[in-house]
């Protein structure tokens, strides 16, 4: 009997037959899927167990309750990235009310030259710019540049139309514009006064 | 000349080269794109699509490796652990379908627990406007001689009561 893998069956099918239970078609939906979602999460919690958990508990969600999925009215995977993100944006919120230890110390942010310089990659410099930006605008970024979503597939994962995704992207590209020349400058002044 | 506000729009919208910009902004930009504040807009908008670049063409396989299989391997493991939600259907519910079909009438189960989730609001909101509505049918032993007076039409006169009694050898 070929496997699943061998089939070329759409997400929506597997998630239909994962309705009634069938586990091997759950399976494919994780191999498919499984890697692609976990870097997402990682994308906004920037802590590998921690999205590794949040992912898991999307799937989870995708197992008890993939009744609730509607394939007429959104792709699978239009669904399945509103899930991983509301789950990883509502983890931020939390992350953020946490109380701090007693006897804490707030800690010099400001990066030392030495940071700085040894923060040299690409995707470090990256991931500082888009620390900046709101979380609305991080999840467009994030879902456009870092995951390959068209900007009609990511307007739909955040539920809007495609003129006020634009309009979300562009203010988010200016924002981390500023961030980058305000990294620049402030590299330059360190170096000018080390 | 133009804004920076308008130069960062035109940005945004067109990219760092301006020989693709709008014709009627071109000049005015490249004007603007001289300017200090211009040039350090254009290198960290060339510098931006460097760093996306890269970061897409790294692709998301490549964010930690390391334990990806375990990872896949525990996301393998749900059904196992976990009981799924089964949708709302019994036999009565597939009966009343069943019944349904033969008249080729087709309900969805959640069309079916709507309708019959609204025929019980209906049901429980008639029954709660009867219990506490006042007037109309008397209730219990609470009956008015007002209303029912049967006296004046059965025995008009005291005569008739009378002669009824004499009839009947009292």
């Amino acid at each position: 009997m070929p496997q699943l893998d061998d089939i070329d069956i759409d997400d929506e099918t597997l998630v239909g037959r994962v309705c009634c239970g069938d586990r091997e078609a759950f399976r494919v939906l994780v191999r498919r899927h499984g890697a692609r979602y976990r870097a997402l999460a990682y994308r906004f919690v920037g802590d590998m167990a921690l999205a590794e958990d949040l992912v898991q508990e999307a799937f989870v969600k995708l197992w008890t309750h993939a009744n609730r999925f509607d394939g007429a009215k959104a792709k699978f995977t239009t669904w399945f990235h509103r899930v991983v993100v509301n789950r990883c944006l509502d983890e931020k919120r939390k992350r953020r009310i946490d109380p701090l230890p007693e006897g804490y110390d707030a800690v010099d942010n400001r990066a030392s030259v030495e940071d700085l310089l040894g923060q040299d990659s690409a995707n470090q410099k990256l991931l500082r710019a888009v620390s900046g930006l709101s979380d609305r605008q991080k999840t467009a970024v994030t879902l456009s540049y870092f995951d390959g979503l068209s900007n009609i597939e990511a307007a739909r994962v955040m539920d809007l139309n495609i003129k006020a995704y634009e309009s979300l992207l562009v203010r988010s590209r200016a924002k981390m514009r500023q961030a980058l020349i305000a990294e620049k400058e402030e590299l330059m002044s360190a170096m000018g006064t080390a | 000349m133009m804004t920076e506000i308008e130069f960062e729009q035109q940005l945004s919208l067109f990219g760092a080269d301006i020989s693709a910009w709008p014709a009627e902004s071109r000049t005015a930009a490249e004007a603007f794109a001289q300017t200090n504040q211009g040039k350090k807009l254009l290198e960290a908008e060339k510098q931006l699509d460097s760093l996306f670049s890269v970061s897409l063409a790294m692709g998301h396989e490549h964010i930690e490796d390391r334990n990806l299989e375990a990872f896949l391997k525990r996301l393998e493991a749900v059904p196992h652990s976990y009981v799924q939600e089964k949708p709302l259907q019994n036999k009565w519910f597939s009966g009343l379908q069943a019944f349904l079909a033969s008249f080729d009438i087709e309900v969805s189960s959640a069309a079916l627990a709507s309708q019959m989730a609204a025929l019980f609001v209906a049901l429980g909101v008639g029954i709660m406007v009867g219990f506490n509505s006042e007037g109309g049918v008397p209730s219990g032993n609470d009956v008015g001689t007002t209303e029912i007076d049967i006296s004046e039409t059965w025995f008009s006169d005291i005569n008739d009561i009378e002669q009824d009694a004499e009839l009947a050898g009292e």
